[in-house]
């Protein structure tokens, strides 16, 4: 890999994690879901061209969850290791719709200014 | 390998406090790790490789460490709703001694005399128990984590802060006290009012209360 490749990719993954919120909230949209499962998600949607980290993830969970956008519960132990599921709430669907709102507003300026 | 992704997050966590809520996210976090970490053994990746796979996935988890870890330690300064709460029980705890020995007076014109004695101890033990309750309901610093510097926080707030101030404030109150109570006994021998002498408790702990505050107050200014 090259360095402007990567560096190239840094500045795509850079604008994604800012909306790394609004994506969990559109999975959870979908039902209740844990990490990785979200994870898994991200990645089949994208082609396996996006991918969030661990770190980015929970601290956005951790994030939505202060807001009251998702609440968390524990899975049954039945499957083996206890999971930590999240559920939107009707807040974090109020949130969704705003943000994704102010993403077409921001991508039609982008597409006016820069295409 | 699965144990070296959870010894890879406990000493990524070393830095939070071992509570509940740290607990519930390690757990979290490793049994999603320990998910990937399979999934990439069935995809045909060799141990080694998933591991190194899973741990350069994760990122840089500082900022997830950080927000489990308690923000500003928690000390409670009394709010003024507070203080006055305090203020008030204070206050008609004194005006209760004070009032005491009127009840005497007031309810001994007649035959029962013991009646007045009664509503006196009354006035006495209801103001007593205020004070105590006063008391116990002071804030006191808790200690956050068990570290060294909450135990020189708990130090410092439980001797006061400021150290010329608090020293001052204890030799002082070492001496008030045996003065005090020489005062109570010269005045009650020449005076004879035994009855109403040991007011002067009372307005003995009206002054040092008074005291304790321009010390306080001082302290602020400076």
């Amino acid at each position: 890999m090259t360095e402007s490749v990567v560096k190239k990719m840094s500045i795509a993954s850079d604008m994604l994690r800012g909306h790394t919120e609004t994506i969990i909230l559109r999975r959870l949209l979908q039902g209740d879901s844990y990490g990785y499962e979200i994870n898994k998600a991200v990645q089949q949607i994208t082609g396996g061209r996006y991918e969030l980290k661990e770190a980015t993830l929970y601290t956005a969970f951790r994030r939505l969850e202060q807001g009251g956008y998702i609440l968390s519960y524990w899975g049954d132990q039945n499957t083996g290791a206890r999971r930590r599921y999240y559920s939107i709430t009707s807040e974090g669907r109020e949130h969704y719709k705003n943000c994704v709102q102010d993403w077409q507003e921001s991508k039609q300026i982008i597409d006016q200014l820069l295409l | 390998m699965i144990e070296k992704i959870r010894a890879y997050i406990d000493q990524e966590f070393s830095r939070a406090p071992n509570n509940q809520k740290v607990q519930e996210l390690k757990e979290e976090l490793i049994s999603n790790l320990e998910d990937k970490y399979k999934e990439q053994l069935e995809m045909g990746k060799s141990e080694t490789a998933a591991y190194h796979f899973v741990i350069s996935g994760i990122g840089d988890l500082s900022e997830l460490v950080d927000s489990v870890r308690p923000q500003q330690p928690a000390m409670p300064l009394p709010t003024h709703q507070e203080r006055v709460r305090r203020a008030v029980f204070l206050s008609v705890a004194v005006a209760l001694y004070i009032l005491s020995p009127f009840m005497v007076i007031l309810f001994s014109d007649g035959e029962q005399g013991s009646a007045g004695v009664i509503v006196m101890f009354l006035f006495i033990a209801v103001a007593t128990g205020l004070l105590i309750f006063n008391h116990m309901t002071r804030p006191i610093y808790k200690k956050t984590g068990d570290t060294v510097v909450e135990d020189f926080k708990q130090w410092r707030f439980e001797s006061g802060g400021q150290s010329g101030n608090v020293k001052a404030y204890r030799s002082f109150r070492a001496a008030y006290w045996i003065i005090v109570a020489a005062v109570y006994f010269l005045v009650s021998f020449f005076l004879r009012i035994w009855a109403y002498s040991w007011v002067i408790f009372i307005i003995a702990v009206a002054v040092e209360q008074i005291v304790r505050g321009i010390l306080l107050l001082k302290g602020e200014e400076r």
